[in-house]
């Protein structure tokens, strides 16, 4: 199958919004100015924690802030002196600071980057740790959820995969991410989706 | 309710490199745009982080709200459309309203052929 065509293609993927598994987003938003604006999503790998801060974004800006976006991940562990000094010259009192993979960040780096955040609106983290600050949003991950994601992304076709996607999501061990990508090769290696036969 | 459309020449939809693509967009608003933008631009699909790379823009600035403009755009030298197992390639034209970014987006190749190289198994 070619790439475009690929139900399982990371744009495809990036579309599928985030699931609620307690509350609203009127809850939620509810939740997070008890707070002060000052919260962590936390969660293991492939939860939905990314998705959940992306779309934060957009409820924040409903709401009438700023945000402004910074990241860590595997490949990108560590910001140099002079970037996070250029990014907090850029922050206003009206911004919530969005970062993600705050976990990922020494101990007193952190100290010093919270420190630096008090000139924020806010501050939200993602991270597996949930020590960082108050907590926001636990995600998890469920089958059925993945049972889901699944559908919205084949449609009726979905109905004869239902053990395996189930299988999956425990060989994954809940990393929905993992499990869609490999969905995302099962479907490469096949030239018609009539021809997927899963075991 | 907004209308947009981008249409080519002879609703061509295949150019080579160094070709001349022409055609017309026209939209149909309900609030006046700061500007269009039409673009040539094209975007990777697949497995990975999505890439984009934008060839060409041609911008109208405060244009009527209900119009249509011709363009015509030359066609880069590459890369060339094409798809593989884990990327695609995909060129396309794109009219855009700004600032509430509405868009309608027409897919093309562009290839020595014409066609979307595939890339062997």
């Amino acid at each position: 199958m070619k790439a475009r065509e690929n139900p399982f293609s990371t744009d495809r993927l990036d579309k599928i919004p985030y699931h609620h598994v307690k509350g609203t987003w009127e809850s939620l938003m509810k939740r997070l100015a008890g707070l002060n604006y000052r919260a962590a999503i936390s969660g293991p790998h492939g939860s939905g924690k990314t998705t959940l801060l992306n779309e934060l974004e957009e409820h924040l800006h409903i709401s009438d802030f700023g945000t402004k976006k910074i990241s860590l991940n595997m490949d990108n562990r560590r910001f140099d002196k002079h970037s996070v000094n250029r990014f907090f010259d850029k922050i206003s009192a009206k911004d919530i600071i969005l970062f993600d993979g705050a976990d990922l960040m020494g101990r007193i780096e952190w100290r010093r980057f919270k420190q630096k955040s008090a000139k924020a609106a806010g501050l939200i983290v993602t991270s597996h740790r949930t020590s960082l600050l108050p907590l926001l949003v636990k995600c998890s991950t469920t089958p059925q959820l993945l049972e889901k994601i699944i559908y919205k992304l084949l449609g009726e076709e979905s109905d004869d995969l239902h053990v395996t996607v189930k299988a999956l999501f425990y060989r994954h061990r809940g990393n929905l991410h993992n499990a869609l990508r490999e969905f995302y090769d099962i479907y490469a290696s096949h030239d018609s989706p009539n021809d997927i036969v899963i075991k | 309710m907004s209308r947009l459309k981008l249409e080519t020449t002879q609703n061509k939809t295949a150019f080579h490199p160094g070709d001349e693509i022409s055609g017309i967009a026209v939209w149909q608003l309900d609030k006046p745009p700061e500007a269009i933008e039409i673009r040539l631009f094209w975007y990777t699909q697949g497995k990975g982080t999505q890439d984009i790379g934008i060839a060409q823009t041609i911008r109208f600035d405060n244009p009527v709200l209900q119009g249509g403009q011709p363009f015509s755009i030359m066609v880069p030298n590459g890369p060339y459309s094409f798809s593989g197992k884990l990327i695609s390639l995909i060129w396309a034209l794109e009219l855009i309203v700004l600032p509430s970014g509405k868009t309608e987006r027409l897919n093309i190749t562009i290839s020595p052929s014409g066609g979307e190289i595939l890339l062997p198994k």
